[in-house]
């Protein structure tokens, strides 16, 4: 196994706050102010991926119907504290069954209502499918000049007096303008429901755009071009090496002559000694005596002190050392405590 | 001269201050204490965090920036020698009270880090000495491979055990090197500098530890 190729870490790896409270003792100990010197680590949340959230909400989302559905309009205790004998002070609405869109009416019957029983009034709340109109088509209507029908005519003309009908511009108005405030709830609705439970995000619809990923790749024109390019260039080497008038024998052997460089130099390289154990540097030799314990030890090798050669043998093998050719080994009073 | 200046104003100030309030006092002292200009020690070199050094003033916060910058190199480096966590701690806390009781002898002939990791070394080995006086350094301290295995703070890898585990049966002199030079990435001059030795010597040395710890680690 190579250790230099693939660096082995140490396991003796300090923790910041070993390392903190390591600082602070130190400086206490030195005797100068204890400051924090390491940033510890805090803990933090993770961090939960949004959803994005919706930006426009269609009727009937289930976070706008959360508000206890009312299903009686509030007249007023007053007003059955008045009207003793009237049965319930509270007026039925029937449920929508088109929509889920809380439609209230706002029915003025704080009017003295002397003599007549009070009874309980229905109120159809179909009010997209029948009788409310949605804006685009009160507009499509206003442009074409045919006024657009509306069913509940016939129930505002059967229904009690009592309750005032707007008119259709005011209707209308007031729808837009409900439909507006719908809106907003159910955004802030949404944002608040995916902000609190990431789960609940997961149910908001998505109404932002999402921009399309675009794929970049070459167009089909430079693939062409590019490949047009390379053959052309292909094709020109090839009719340029054709069209070369042969060498003749003379010159190939002269350039084969050329080339060939004192054959005689390579006949003497190629006589060569086989290597001697002994000319191996001794740092492998100690290495080999390591790995092979079985195997005969040197004997008569002998190190010599670099403290007691002579002035020029010295220099020799420092020269010799700078140059690469010799390593000398560890001096014996290495690690002699030093003096601060 | 500078120094005796600075002595002065303290003496004149001390003077002055003996006549005020207490309150008053801690603030005159406060502000004695708070350099004119305040510095970025973080951003200076080596070099130039060693010429604050010798400015009364920026002690105190030059030592602090030496000691962030090295505490975890010494700490690691004191720990792969000794092993023991708890000996580090002891140990390195000595190191840098060393460090600060020489700061303003510290001249800046060597490099800083040479300086720390030449102090590390010797308290590391004066530690030793004193736990073991009879202990010579040209053996293997094989009794720490023992202690490895006694301590419960390392939960590390198998190979970085196995690889403290071999460097428990290298010569001290030759665990040395090698982990100056294998961990803490020192070039060999600089440990030559540091051991007053030379760098075909080191070479050598790092050389048969690399060897005989890869014939441990294929044997352990």
């Amino acid at each position: 196994m190579n250790i230099e190729f693939s660096k082995i870490k140490s396991p003796f790896q300090p923790s910041q706050e070993h390392l903190s409270d390591m600082a602070m003792r130190i400086q206490r100990k030195v005797g100068i102010e204890a400051l924090e010197l390491f940033e510890k680590t805090e803990l933090k949340e993770p961090l939960i991926p949004r959803n994005p959230i919706q930006l426009s909400v269609e009727f009937g989302n289930s976070y706008v119907s959360e508000k206890p559905e009312h299903t009686y309009i509030e007249s007023g205790d007053s007003q059955g504290s008045l009207l003793s004998d009237t049965p319930s002070p509270r007026l039925k609405v029937q449920p929508a069954l088109d929509t889920e869109v809380p439609y209230t009416q706002t029915v003025f019957n704080n009017e003295p209502i002397l003599g007549v029983q009070a009874q309980e009034i229905s109120i159809h709340t179909e009010p997209i499918a029948n009788e409310e109109v949605p804006v685009s088509r009160v507009s499509e209507s206003e442009i074409i000049g045919k006024s657009v029908e509306e069913p509940s005519r016939s129930n505002s003309q059967n229904s009690d007096p009592i309750v005032q009908e707007p008119n259709k511009d005011e209707r209308a108005a007031n729808r837009f303008r409900d439909m507006e405030i719908e809106r907003k709830r159910a955004e802030a609705a949404a944002r608040y429901a995916a902000l609190l439970d990431e789960s609940r995000a997961d149910y908001v619809a998505v109404s932002a755009p999402v921009p399309e990923i675009k794929k970049e790749s070459l167009p089909w024109a430079t693939i062409l071009g590019l490949a047009a390019s390379v053959s052309a260039i292909a094709t020109a080497w090839w009719v340029w090496s054709m069209i070369q008038t042969p060498m003749s024998i003379e010159q190939i052997a002269e350039n084969s002559r050329g080339s060939a460089k004192n054959p005689a130099s390579i006949q003497a390289e190629l006589q060569t000694n086989p290597i001697a154990l002994e000319t191996l540097p001794i740092e492998y030799q100690v290495v080999n005596d390591l790995i092979s314990e079985d195997a005969p030890k040197e004997q008569g090798v002998v190190l010599p002190h670099f403290k007691t050669m002579d002035e020029q043998s010295k220099v020799s093998m420092v020269v010799l050392e700078n140059n690469g050719l010799l390593v000398m080994d560890l001096e014996d009073d290495l690690f002699l405590e030093s003096e601060l | 001269m500078r120094q005796i200046c600075h002595f002065k104003a303290i003496f004149v100030t001390d003077k002055i201050a003996r006549t005020m309030s207490l309150p008053e006092r801690d603030i005159i002292k406060s502000k004695m204490r708070t350099p004119a200009v305040s510095i970025n020690f973080s951003k200076l070199g080596d070099e130039q965090l060693v010429s604050y050094f010798h400015k009364p003033i920026y002690t105190e916060d030059a030592f602090r920036e030496l000691l962030r910058r090295y505490q975890a190199k010494v700490y690691a480096y004191v720990c792969n020698m000794l092993v023991s966590r708890d000996d580090a701690d002891d140990v390195t806390q000595m190191v840098f009270i060393k460090i600060w009781q020489n700061l303003a002898s510290f001249k800046g002939e060597s490099k800083l880090s040479t300086w720390i990791y030449r102090i590390s070394s010797n308290e590391t080995i004066s530690f030793l000495r004193k736990k073991k006086p009879e202990i010579d350094f040209d053996d293997a301290l094989v009794y720490m491979a023992e202690q490895l295995q006694q301590e419960d703070a390392i939960s590390a890898r198998e190979i970085e055990v196995k690889l403290q585990k071999a460097l428990c049966y290298l010569p001290f002199k030759q665990k040395l090197v090698f982990v100056l030079r294998y961990f803490e990435d020192l070039p060999f001059e600089e440990i030559a500098e540091l051991t007053q030795t030379s760098v075909g010597a080191l070479k050598s040395s790092y050389h048969h530890a690399v060897k005989k710890i890869e014939i441990y680690l294929g044997v352990l």
